[in-house]
């Protein structure tokens, strides 16, 4: 094979800099190598559902507490499918409706993983929620329950509408991580309200930039994922997006791909938007006219 | 074998011999110890005591597992 080389092209200079490595995702005690946390509901099958996790890198993985479908129909529990040296695990209390139901799914999902000897054990991702056809978080109740959960030892990443001083008042209240969602849950709206998030990351990261602020629901498409890092958000929290997807494996990496462009756009800093062009080719030295 | 104990497990009636533990009950509906917890009338019970807690006429035991979420 033969390339054309310029003569001057032989002594490129070399690239001097090398943009340092973004760093990990901190959360409480715990550092994640991904800034995408997925959830494990909703696959055709735990194969899909395995393969799917693995494509996305994700390390820690949400997880919901049931008595219901403690197997599937080949008798596979889904820790089958989860090594737990390979993810730590995040019980959600979903489904919950009021303060004392998410305390005992908290406390429940809390005692399986201790059994596991997950590291994750005193994590629990709280919701608590109003109403069953929006799955809007009810905020008082969830202001309760994560109070509550705090004094009883757990590290709680609250579920959140995207309302800053609500979020405020969970980071006050000692939520380990503060998690609004972008749009509601399942919704694939995407992020609908930029500014509240813009304001939210303003408030929790005022005087303590390294607080963990995740996108929590809503996420439609890549695109999405790519529009919370560039925000400002330190990870997202994900599941139907890829669950549902034609082909999840292949969202899974579509994901993966957009936390990495977002969160590298946000730390490179984007330009700011203008309303005229402006020129990438010097003005001095044209040979042509203008028109105007 | 004689059935004295009447349990609820998981919202349904069991009918038990007397004596019975909590392990003896997972093992019954062929639920592994480690992938569960188990709340006896409201209080979570170790995975560490599931052997020698019995079980009394009346109790009300939950076993619940990890299952896909978000």
């Amino acid at each position: 094979m033969h390339f054309f080389m310029h003569p001057s092209c032989g002594n490129l200079p070399s690239m001097t800099v090398t943009p340092e490595l973004d760093s990990v995702l901190t959360i409480g005690d715990i550092q994640l190598p991904s800034r995408l946390i997925v959830g494990t509901g909703r696959y055709d099958t735990l194969d899909i559902m395995r393969d799917s996790l693995e494509a996305s890198g994700a390390t820690a993985v949400t997880v919901a507490v049931r008595r219901e479908r403690m197997y599937d129909r080949s008798g596979q529990n889904i820790l089958d499918y989860l090594d737990p040296e390979k993810y730590i695990l995040l019980p959600n209390t979903a489904g919950c409706y009021n303060c004392a139901d998410a305390v005992r799914v908290a406390r429940l999902g809390r005692e399986i993983l201790r059994s596991l000897e997950n590291p994750g054990s005193n994590w629990v991702k709280l919701e608590v929620l109003g109403d069953s056809k929006t799955l809007l978080p009810d905020p008082v109740a969830t202001l309760d329950a994560c109070k509550q959960l705090i004094d009883d030892g757990f590290k709680v990443l609250c579920y959140t509408s995207d309302d800053p001083i609500m979020a405020r008042k969970l980071k006050m209240a000692g939520a380990t991580s503060v998690m609004p969602a972008g749009s509601p849950i399942g919704s694939g709206q995407g992020i609908l309200n930029p500014n509240n998030l813009r304001i939210i990351l303003e408030y929790l990261k005022e005087g303590d930039p390294n607080y963990p602020v995740i996108v929590d629901a809503g996420v439609g498409t890549a695109s999405d994922v790519a529009i919370a890092f560039e925000l400002g958000a330190d990870g997202v929290l994900l599941n139907t997006a890829i669950a549902h997807a034609r082909d999840p494996v292949r969202m899974a990496i579509a994901m993966k791909l957009a936390a990495q462009a977002g969160r590298e756009a946000f730390l490179a800093g984007r330009i700011p938007k203008r309303l005229y062009a402006s020129a990438s080719s010097p003005e001095e030295g044209v040979i042509t006219s203008r028109p105007w | 074998m004689q059935t004295d104990v009447v349990i609820e497990f998981n919202g349904a009636k069991l009918d038990l011999p007397r004596g019975t533990s909590i392990r003896d009950v997972l093992a019954q509906a062929e639920m592994r110890t480690r992938l569960v917890a188990v709340e006896l009338n409201g209080e979570i019970v170790p995975w560490e005591r599931f052997e020698i807690t019995k079980l009394n006429n009346g109790d009300i035991v939950e076993a619940v597992t990890l299952v896909g979420g978000g």
